[in-house]
């Protein structure tokens, strides 16, 4: 193990402390042209969208772990924007490098990066959640075109987005498995309807999509008909990894620890409590884990290598994670518990954590619950038998 | 040994849920829970009609004179319906005023409050009856002054009985000019809350010692709501548990499931054994009832938050709707663990109760 930054690393911080310098001030960050110009600069410096060819709108950089990391800090540290958040960047991106044709990188990747294709994941339905196989909408070829009708529901951020990437029964006559196609297809057309559902929060971030005769181009199928699920899968593997970022969990303890320092518990800040010193020296101890994990994870990737289980346990450990700060935060905060953050008529005080407190179930369950995590932790990383 | 309710205790128990399955069926509750948070009028009438507000008055001054078990049963019924009424503070303040000792504030203010023309809250400190930070304070024993922090129903209340440090209570009117009630957004829209901004208000200190047993009372009764909340999740995920399918299958089949469902039953059933044995300790004052009444707060408080954010993850993605009530319940769960000291601080009073 070595974790020094060797000297061509430490040249790289500091060209990328330079580069923030001359391009990024904070009084930005309220100007969405600016900020597309900042993602443009950085991504021709090599910085942003590294896993992704140039001719695709991308870095093209080579794999490089620590690069990655400092990249990762030095932009947090100056809160500089980094990629397009969403599922888009996120799982359609890379599903499409793996097995999309080359029209569709060239039409679909350039354009989410700039973030003019928004993306939903039209995945879940009704009926179908865990056993998400089971899916009933439907997609048959009329005259050059996917014509799609059902329902799909939970779909995050559906509403504000221009496209969806969903699995669809095109083959009605084959396996379960067999029988489902990923289609692309555009979200403001006559057939479809969408529906914000209001969440536990207040907020209106899921919504339920109809679809009757909605369209999509024949060749906006990502591989051969009745390869979705098999296209899927790289899909949720990326969703996996990029819930599961252990820096996600470390940034949200950090947050707790600074709400500690400011918080006066007993007449001392909470962060003298022994209670609550314990209980976050409990949680770091698994954040800890959970992060050099995750170093080890990205070694291996770097190296070609396969993590072993630790791979397939980052959304259940970002889960329990989050599960333990909402606690902690409760006790931390004391009665602010009893006030719902309100952002509209200011920035919240200590009550944002109750907000936590329901986000961390939301984190719980999308993306697959932490039961069907369980199952993929015990059957595929302990070899037990399925059910 | 006998370790049931009365029967008058379950008969006012079944009237409860009586009246509030009909009046707030859960359909109606999510209709009402859009409206802004208030005071649920058709509850509380229909509450008074039955005469709770007596309940812990003595039969000497016009109540039932029944006991705070009689009350905490009450109490879970109305979370597990999530009524929007201040019933519970409303009786413990028609007690405190009964034992206060003090002819002036008998006769002002009990009849009101038990007939409900007036409505009565409680402003109590997190510390209890010690004081603490937010303590108000009165130098001259005549006004008050500081700041109580989310005082449920400040709101509609015509009165507040406060405690003031060192084992006093006070009663002030909310309706006086020096007195500002702060609307705060609150996360159990079932029980609103303002902050009470007080400056030099008019105070009448009650001359009994009443602030411990007062604060006891009202963790015991939030132990009790909470565990109203808890029951309520609990039955709800097992009643989904046994209808909905995936993988060809009922969710209830699977033994993952069926294990979570019973780690919730075990946390959330003997819990409610707890509630009524703090609350009889409390009636019939054991040495041991205020470390009980800590005890008993710290725990249902938790349990219910856990049962209720199981109940969530058991539901799937609807769980994290606002169409589906899990999520009233799951903030009330929150709301009884946080006020008047969370789960920890509750259990650390506990342990210096009991010498430790
Ligand atoms: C905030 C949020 C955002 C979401 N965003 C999206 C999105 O953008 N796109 C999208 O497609 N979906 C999205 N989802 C949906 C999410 O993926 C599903 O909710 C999830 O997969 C569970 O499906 P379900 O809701 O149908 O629950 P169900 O599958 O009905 O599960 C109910 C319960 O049964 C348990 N269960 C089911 N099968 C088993 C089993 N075999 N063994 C043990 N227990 C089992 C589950 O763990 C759960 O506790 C989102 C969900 C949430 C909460």
């Amino acid at each position: 193990m070595d974790l020094e930054l060797s000297e061509s690393h430490l040249a790289f911080q500091e060209e990328v402390e330079n580069f923030l310098v001359s391009n990024w001030r904070s009084d930005l960050a309220k100007d969405p042209e600016a900020i597309s110009v900042f993602r443009r600069t950085a991504t021709g410096a090599g910085y942003l969208y590294r896993n992704v060819p140039e001719i695709y709108g991308g870095s093209g950089q080579s794999p490089d772990v620590l690069k990655a990391k400092i990249i990762r800090e030095s932009f947090a540290g100056v809160r500089a924007p980094r990629e397009m958040p969403g599922v888009g960047m996120m799982m359609l991106v890379p599903t499409l490098l793996d097995c999309g044709s080359e029209l569709q990188k060239q039409s679909f990747i350039p354009r989410t990066l700039t973030g003019e294709y928004r993306w939903a994941q039209g995945y879940s339905e009704p009926g179908a959640g865990s056993d998400l196989a089971s899916l009933r909408t439907k997609g048959e070829l009329v005259d050059g075109h996917w014509l799609i009708n059902g329902q799909k529901i939970w779909t995050t951020m559906a509403h504000k987005c221009t496209h969806m990437f969903a699995l669809v029964r095109t083959e009605p006559d084959a396996g379960k498995h067999a029988g489902i196609s990923y289609l692309l297809f555009e979200l403001d057309q006559p057939g479809v309807t969408i529906r914000p559902l209001k969440q536990m929060n207040g907020d209106k971030e899921f919504c339920e999509v109809f679809f009757e005769d909605a369209r999509a181009p024949a060749d906006w199928i990502v591989g051969e008909r009745g390869e979705g699920w098999r296209v899927s899968k790289s899909t949720l593997k990326h969703e996996r990894n990029s819930v599961g970022a252990a820096s996600g969990s470390k940034d949200l303890f950090d947050k707790l620890v600074k709400q500690a320092r400011k918080t006066t518990l007993n007449e001392r800040p909470a962060i003298e409590d022994p209670l609550v010193r314990d209980r976050l020296a409990k949680i770091q101890g698994h954040v800890m884990a959970h992060l050099c994990a995750g170093y080890y994870q990205l070694s291996c990737d770097a190296g070609g290598a396969d993590a072993g289980i630790v791979g397939l346990m980052n959304k259940m450990n970002t889960t329990v994670i989050g599960h333990e700060i909402a606690a902690a935060a409760s006790e931390v905060i004391g009665d602010s518990n009893l006030q719902m953050p309100d952002y509209k008529v200011g920035r919240p005080g200590a009550e944002k954590w109750v907000n936590q407190q329901m986000l961390s179930l939301a984190a719980a369950l999308g993306g697959g619950t932490s039961n069907i995590n369980l199952n993929i932790i015990a059957e595929r990383g302990l070899g037990l038998p399925r059910d | 040994m006998d370790f049931h309710l009365s029967e008058e205790q379950e008969m006012i128990r079944d009237s409860l849920v009586g009246c509030y399955s009909q009046c707030n069926s859960d359909e109606l509750l999510v209709q009402k829970y859009d409206r802004e948070p208030a005071l649920d009028d058709e509850l509380w009438r229909a509450q008074l009609a039955l005469g709770l507000t007596g309940v812990m008055v003595p039969e000497s001054l016009g109540g039932l004179g029944m006991d705070l078990l009689t009350l905490a049963v009450a109490a879970e019924v109305s979370a597990s319906y999530a009524v929007a009424t201040p019933m519970e503070y409303q009786c413990l303040a028609a007690w405190a005023i009964a034992c206060s000792d003090s002819q002036t504030l008998i006769e002002t203010w009990l009849q009101p409050i038990v007939l409900g023309e007036k409505i009565a809250t409680l402003a109590l400190s997190d510390e209890g009856a010690e004081g603490g930070p937010d303590s108000l304070s009165t130098h001259d024993g005549a006004t008050v002054s500081g700041i109580r922090r989310f005082v449920p129903f400040a709101a509609e209340a015509d009165i507040a009985v406060l405690t003031l440090g060192d084992g006093k209570l006070g009663l002030v009117e909310l309706r006086h000019d020096s007195v500002v009630r702060e609307a705060v957004a609150p996360l159990d829209r079932s029980r609103p809350v303002c902050h009470l901004r007080l400056d030099s208000t008019p105070v009448v200190i009650f001359p009994e010692a009443l602030a411990q047993r007062l604060y006891d009372a009202a963790l015991i009764l939030h132990a009790a709501s909470a565990f109203g909340a808890a029951k309520r999740c609990l039955d709800m995920s097992v009643e989904y548990a046994k209808v909905r399918e995936q993988f060809g299958q009922l969710i209830g089949q699977f033994q993952a499931l069926k294990h979570q469902l019973a780690h919730m039953a075990l946390d959330t059933e003997p819990a409610r054994f707890l509630y009524w044995y703090a609350a009889h300790c409390w009636d019939i004052e054991t040495e041991d009832a205020r470390q009980m009444a800590a005890l008993c707060k710290a725990h249902l408080g938790e349990v219910a938050v856990d049962t209720a954010r199981a109940a969530v993850e058991v539901h799937g993605g609807i769980g994290f709707t606002w169409e589906l009530p899990i999520h009233i319940w799951l903030k009330r769960a929150m709301a009884d663990s946080a006020i008047y000291g969370t789960p920890a601080r509750q259990r650390a009073r506990s342990a210096e109760l009991a010498r430790w």
